[in-house]
């Protein structure tokens, strides 16, 4: 194939797997998807422009050229081949979850109880190469289950994913359901302020909205963060932030990044101090740090964080009021910080809470962490315990 | 033994203006294919590039358990190619190019820190066929703007519009229409305070009445979490679940986002009345959710070669007989909120969450200062025994989520009076 380009690149991706679904407490459906993918970007005169498809066949090689032409995307080069790290990423064969065997991890979540649940096995080929030398190759696998349980008009979630399958089902949907069994019990609360406990699910989701975008280099540039002017400066407390794709078995972990950028462990923030950002290729300003991905093959890449591990010196237990998940996580305002959220399973004391709301500034609310929990968990981007925060107004 | 082979094809080209820059071209193809057996009340299904007899073995050897699935295997033959008025295959790569740039200078105002522009063009071919003899095919082009400022004042805040439509090049022209509101809204939201909280009246615009009827109420309505036990409508059909006067539709062939000839399972597409009069009338369903739980299918859809669940089209709530100034006496003391930022709903339980753009407070009828960061909370079948409709309806495109699947919709209906949480400082 020749590209008649100054630079180009290839990105591929094989996805397979095998699920199980569940429906009110019986298997309802097994399924199997394989997918595969190439995207090519190409550079002509510094200007770059990307094109996808099942192959990359030579008109749409014509098409990226003709659009790279008019384009004002600029990229001088693809990134050169270096040494990678060695992270472990392949912990599941595909080929070991038949459809018995999947069929009976489904079995394990027939329980009374679970409204909607499934369990899925998955591995992912990745592969770029470039006219700059880079040829890597990584080949991952995941597990999850996923459970929604509903008793007596309570209604609760929860879920695990691994690069192993080193959890048990049945245990996420006993979880599921008690917190649904709570929820059915949900009595409304006074308006007031309140020592709050976040589960890493709820931390997960209120940092993926209202911070984490902050970090990204693009959002900076652009006026769309307030990192601009908080870098270099103390404004999270004691709150340490690391991006971390080095870990073993992270769910986010890599050797490098969607672009070929060999990924790197970053430190944001350091005891409340904000040290910098993450950032995909495009808007590095030639300082990629390996935080371009793409949702599939066929999207453009974009900055992501890849783990973020939080730490604080403090470590304790849960106190005061317990919340599992919000609602509405998504319409956090992350160039503000602002939020306002409806909890979801938020309890006290065990019992139950009604239709009660969040709400404050990002930046504020991390000031207010009084210390972290034990136990560490990973879900979606974020390796965290739960997280005790002080003198949090909860309105009704 | 019933089954099912699904063929999908895909174009995607989508141009964006980030400060006046041409940045992220991507054009992509696409194209797979499914099959899905349902034999002894179990599903096998398969996605991957097989022919079919190798797809259709694959998935019967996935259904291996027992279960109790049925399904309508009522079969449709037809061809349905959308027609748009202006074919965005004719339109030079240059003159988008042009259209965009047209669109950010009008975006430029003092105060304006950051525009973004981004002009979508897509085209969905699908065929359908299964074992009862059922065989169909569509195409349906879409295309549109999303407009976008960020504003600095005494916050930094952004508004944007989205103009998207099943069609063609036309409705991407039509967005050079707004340019001008959106970055003057931005530049005065920047300026704006955030609204007291607290229980109070609230005008829901057109489009923020949208994404409540579908977020709150539409979601609940898929029949799909009726079998599962998790929507607070189960056992209510026939019942009165909202004022009298309120009916609310979903209906596929309206030339909305949301549009489609034949739903993802190959079966025609219909206008549904979900309430009528106050009264919940029916579900929205699957080929199997509407034999299992009673109904009329027609609303599978599937994201690529995804399974097909329940899903909305182009959901409304119809107009009532109040005129805005009649809704603002109405309420008196509250606020005006516009847009919406998304929101999210708990269809088991009926509580709903979704963050308006921007509002006005409501002081003694009139209309006051501007407001920023207003969140919108409540229980919907509390709402909908007390809600007031305006006299126009229009709709808004976006993208759905469920269960990991995007599919394209459009909510819509008037101005509506209702009493809400409003969360603020």
């Amino acid at each position: 194939m020749h590209i008649n380009a100054d630079g180009w690149e290839i990105y591929e991706e094989s996805v397979r797997s095998r699920y199980v679904s569940i429906e009110n407490g019986k298997i309802k459906m097994i399924g199997e998807k394989k997918d595969s993918g190439k995207a090519l970007r190409v550079i002509k005169n510094g200007r770059t422009a990307m094109v996808s498809g099942k192959t990359i066949s030579h008109d749409l090689i014509d098409r990226a050229i003709k659009i790279a032409r008019i384009s004002e995307e600029r990229l001088q080069e693809f990134p050169e081949r270096k040494r990678l790290k060695d992270v472990k990423v392949y912990g599941i064969k595909l080929d070991d979850f038949d459809e018995n065997a999947i069929g009976d991890a489904g079995e394990r979540l027939e329980i009374e109880g679970v409204s909607s649940a499934y369990f899925y096995v998955e591995e992912i080929v990745r592969r770029i190469e470039n006219s700059n030398g880079v040829d890597y190759e990584e080949r991952e696998s995941c597990a999850g289950v996923f459970v929604e349980a509903v008793v007596d008009g309570g209604n609760a979630y929860e879920y695990q994913e691994s690069r192993r399958f080193d959890f048990e089902p049945e245990k996420i949907a006993e979880r599921a359901i008690e917190l649904a069994r709570i929820d059915s019990r949900a009595e409304k609360i006074d308006t007031g302020k309140y020592s709050v406990t976040l589960s890493p699910i709820a931390v997960d989701q209120l940092l993926t909205f209202s911070l984490y975008p902050a970090f990204y280099t693009e959002n900076i540039k652009k006026g769309r963060s307030l990192l601009s002017e908080f870098m270099g400066k103390s404004v999270l407390g004691d709150l340490t932030i690391t991006d971390d794709p080095e870990i073993d078995y992270g769910i986010n972990s890599c050797s490098f990044d969607d672009e070929g950028v060999r990924a790197e462990k970053k430190i944001l923030v350091e005891k409340g101090v904000i040290k910098g950002g993450i950032s995909d290729l495009i808007h590095a300003d030639g300082f990629p740090t390996g935080n371009g991905f793409r949702e599939d093959y066929s999207s453009y890449p974009a900055t992501s964080p890849t783990n973020m591990v939080l730490d604080f010196p403090e470590r304790g237990d849960a106190e005061g009021m317990y919340i599992h998940a919000f609602i509405g996580a998504h319409t956090a305002n992350y160039v503000s910080g602002d939020f306002s959220l409806e909890l979801m399973n938020a309890s006290v004391d065990g019992k139950g809470i009604k239709g009660a709301m969040i709400y404050g500034n990002i930046y504020e609310f991390l000031r207010k962490i009084s210390h972290f929990g034990r136990d560490v968990r990973q879900t979606g981007n974020t390796i965290t315990p739960e997280i005790v925060f002080e003198d949090i107004e909860i309105k009704i | 033994m019933y089954y099912e082979i699904r063929e999908v094809e895909s174009y995607t080209l989508q141009l964006s203006l980030e400060n006046g820059k041409f940045e992220k071209p991507r054009l992509s193809r696409f194209s797979g294919k499914s099959f899905r057996v349902l034999k002894n009340g179990f599903w096998g299904y398969v996605a991957g590039d097989y022919s079919v007899k190798e797809g259709l073995e694959r998935a019967e050897r996935l259904a291996i358990h027992e279960g109790n699935s049925e399904i309508d295997d009522c079969p449709f033959n037809g061809k349905v190619v959308f027609r748009a008025e202006k074919d965005f295959e004719d339109v030079d790569l240059e003159e988008k190019v042009q259209l965009l740039r047209d669109v950010d200078e009008r975006l430029k105002r003092e105060g304006v820190v950051s525009r973004r522009v981004v002009y979508i063009e897509s085209l969905k071919r699908v065929r359908i066929e299964n074992s009862s003899g059922g065989e169909v095919f569509c195409q349906v082009p879409r295309c549109g703007a999303v407009l976008q400022a960020f504003a600095k004042g005494k916050s930094l805040q952004f508004y944007s519009e989205r103009h998207m439509k099943a069609g063609g090049y036309e409705i991407a022209l039509s967005a050079l229409n707004s340019a001008e509101k959106v970055s003057e809204i931005a530049v005065r939201l920047s300026n704006a305070d955030p609204p007291p909280s607290g229980r109070m009246n609230v005008i829901m615009n057109p489009s923020l009445t949208g994404v409540f009827i579908h977020e709150a109420f539409g979601h609940a309505a898929e029949a799909d979490h009726v079998l599962q036990n998790s929507s607070v409508l189960k056992d209510r059909i026939g019942s009165t679940v909202a004022e009298e006067g309120v009916n609310v539709v979903d209906d596929p062939a309206l030339p909305e986002f949301g549009y489609f000839p034949f739903d993802d399972e190959g079966y025609r597409a219909e206008k549904k009345m979900i309430i009528e009069n106050g009264v919940l009338k029916s579900f929205l369903n699957s080929r199997e959710t509407a034999k299992r739980v009673g109904g009329v299918a027609g609303n599978g859809r599937a994201d690529g070669i995804e399974i097909p669940i329940v899903r909305m089209s182009n959901t409304y709530i119809e107009a009532g007989d109040h005129s805005f100034d009649e809704l603002l006496e109405e309420a008196k003391n509250g606020v005006v909120l516009y847009g919406s930022r998304g929101g999210e709903t708990n269809p088991a339980t009926g509580y709903f969450h979704f963050n308006a753009q921007y509002g006005y407070l409501i002081e003694h009828g009139g209309i006051k200062d501007m407001i920023r960061d207003v969140s919108l909370s409540g229980n919907t079948l509390e709402i909908l025994k007390e809600i007031r409709l305006g006299r126009d309806v229009s709709f808004s495109p976006g993208f759905c989520g469920k269960a990991g699947q995007l599919v394209p919709v459009s909510d819509g209906g008037p101005f509506a009076l209702v009493r809400a949480f409003v969360g603020g400082k």
